[in-house]
């Protein structure tokens, strides 16, 4: 069964976990937080 | 213009920028830590940028084109685990607290951290040892990936492209370290990312597109694009674990960890290696698509110099053939400084030579370690290139083998070690010997199953560690308040000052 641009869903799923990745890494970034904690 | 002329004088003028870089970064190197890891200073563009520089060498470039032409589309996943996993997660997982906990050491290598956390002069000694045999097997293949793509893009014979780009890195690594790694690095980064794209859209374009493209390449055979299509799942998946997990116990990008300059710079570093690894997408798609314009060709590693040849001008061949050299160079300079921090720093156990005392003259002695740190990384080097000159055969088996050693033996005391406190000397140092082994005899004996040793390496790495760390003494408290910044902390078993 095709997907996005003729690509099957098994395989654009590929596209798809990369943006999911990049989303993780920008929330993960402006979350902010205990940055310092622990530094000696 | 001829083709020829173009592609020399586009390298021509990179080789050069690329040794200016290292005189430069030369002056700023005055002691060891500057030399290893660039006195910690180094900012998130430069290290996250330079961080996928050393990740995906030409090998991943070449090898990573040939599985797409192989394996077609189903090569993706690699690519979505080589980001997900290999980028995002671990700098979000492991990145943050190997930071903390290197500078709570004071340690500025892998083995040193392994040796300090764990109050173990043995596993640090282990841990160099493996690095500088398999450092030196992977910086081969590196070699080596970088020399068939000349050889194929523009005739250099092999041998004689393999000494240039090898003896040019060893000449800005020995003189500008670790910074000189990581800025060239950060501009290998870019012209790698540049010359991906070019190839990517004029693929594309030559295709008539994606959609148009995968609809051509379903019709050779459906295999081709679909999940685990002509791949299987067996060798999908652990094809991906291997270069993507495997990261986690890399010392060459663990490394970039510990020597940003702060907790909040490698917040912007996750974003930017993420988007940066979100090119590893290229090699693969490219790779699925020659066969589309390539449909018989005999050998897979051919795929990508003979597309560039058929789908670029001169001049993007030119920017391309810099991005894969790029990419080489980057991966193998950054290997260097890793073997030579694991001799000067770690075999060598970073002691002051008979009589001589490190704070009586602490100039004096960053010269010293400078100088050994630009002797043993030139040494280093020059042993890849010996061997570089008669290769093995196949670039990505040697790569993947390498990989599975040095995870195999540092993955699971680094990730344990900056997260259970329970971990001991005797769990760190059996797991690492054992799933060494594992992982070598697994491929001595041909990959039982069609299982890479890898898996069953990093798998029985992690069950040694635990049952002998609970059936063990735990470990002395003080050695564990130190690592986790509490008060009461006491220095390792390996001295005061690495």
């Amino acid at each position: 069964m095709s997907g996005t641009f003729g690509i099957p869903w098994s395989t654009f799923g590929a596209f798809l976990v990369v943006g999911v990745s990049i989303v993780v890494a920008i929330l993960w970034a402006v979350r902010g937080g205990d940055d310092d904690k622990g530094a000696p | 213009m001829s083709g020829v002329a173009v592609y020399g004088t586009v390298l021509g003028i990179y080789l050069v920028a690329l040794v200016l870089v290292g005189l430069w970064m030369g002056r700023r190197t005055r002691s060891a830590e500057d030399f290893y890891i660039g006195g910690r200073k180094v900012g998130p563009w430069v290290t996250a940028l330079s961080f996928v520089a050393a990740y995906f060498s030409s090998v991943v470039i070449v090898g990573g084109g040939a599985f797409g032409y192989r394996f077609g589309m189903s090569t993706l996943w690699v690519a979505a685990s080589n980001v997900l996993i290999g980028c995002t997660l671990v700098w979000i997982i492991l990145g943050r607290r190997l930071w903390q906990f290197t500078k709570r050491l004071d340690t500025m290598t892998i083995p040193g951290f392994i040796g300090r956390r764990y109050g173990a002069r043995e596993a640090e000694i282990f841990t160099a040892v493996i690095i500088f045999v398999f450092m030196i097997v992977y910086n081969v293949s590196v070699l080596q990936g970088m020399g068939r793509i000349m050889e194929g893009l523009i005739g250099i014979p092999y041998t004689t492209a393999v000494v240039v780009a090898g003896l040019i890195i060893l000449a800005y690594v020995s003189i500008g370290g670790y910074l000189a790694v990581v800025w060239t690095s950060f501009i290998q980064a870019w012209i790698m990312i540049f010359g991906l794209l070019l190839l990517l859209f004029a693929t594309l374009s030559k295709v008539g597109g994606l959609s148009a493209g995968t609809a051509r390449l379903a019709a050779l055979d459906a295999g081709f694009v679909e999940t685990p299509g002509v791949w299987g799942w067996g060798g999908l998946i652990s094809f991906a674990l291997i270069v993507s997990l495997g990261v986690w116990g890399m010392p060459q990008l663990l490394v970039r960890f510990y020597s940003i300059k702060s907790p909040r710079a490698l917040r912007l570093g996750a974003v930017l290696a993420t988007l940066g690894g979100a090119m590893a997408i290229v090699p693969y798609l490219v790779g699925a698509m020659s066969r589309v314009v390539l449909p018989t060709l005999e050998n897979p590693d051919l795929a990508i110099p003979m597309l560039t040849e058929r789908v670029l001008p001169p001049w993007g061949g030119a920017i391309f053939l810099a991005g894969v050299m790029a990419a080489g160079m980057s991966t193998f300079a950054s290997v260097l400084i890793i073997v030579s921090g694991a001799i000067v720093k770690d075999l060598r156990g970073g002691r002051c030579a008979p009589g001589e005392r490190e704070s009586e003259d602490p100039k004096r002695t960053g010269r010293r370690d400078v100088l050994l740190g630009r002797a043993a990384s030139f040494a280093a080097g020059l042993i890849s290139l010996i061997v570089a000159y008669r290769p093995p055969a196949l670039i990505l088996v040697v790569t993947a083998f390498a990989w599975a050693v040095i995870a195999s033996a540092c993955l699971w005391p680094v990730v344990l070690g900056v997260y259970w406190r329970r971990g001991t000397r005797a769990g760190a140092t059996s797991s690492m010997v054992i799933g060494t082994a594992v992982a070598l005899i697994w491929m001595v004996v041909g990959k039982p199953f069609g299982i890479h040793g890898f898996i069953p390496g990093v798998t029985v790495s992690l069950v040694v560690f635990v049952v002998v760390s609970l059936l063990t003494k735990p470990p002395d408290e003080r050695l564990v308040a130190r690592a986790w910044g509490e008060a009461g902390g006491a220095m390792g078993a390996t001295g005061p000052r690495q």
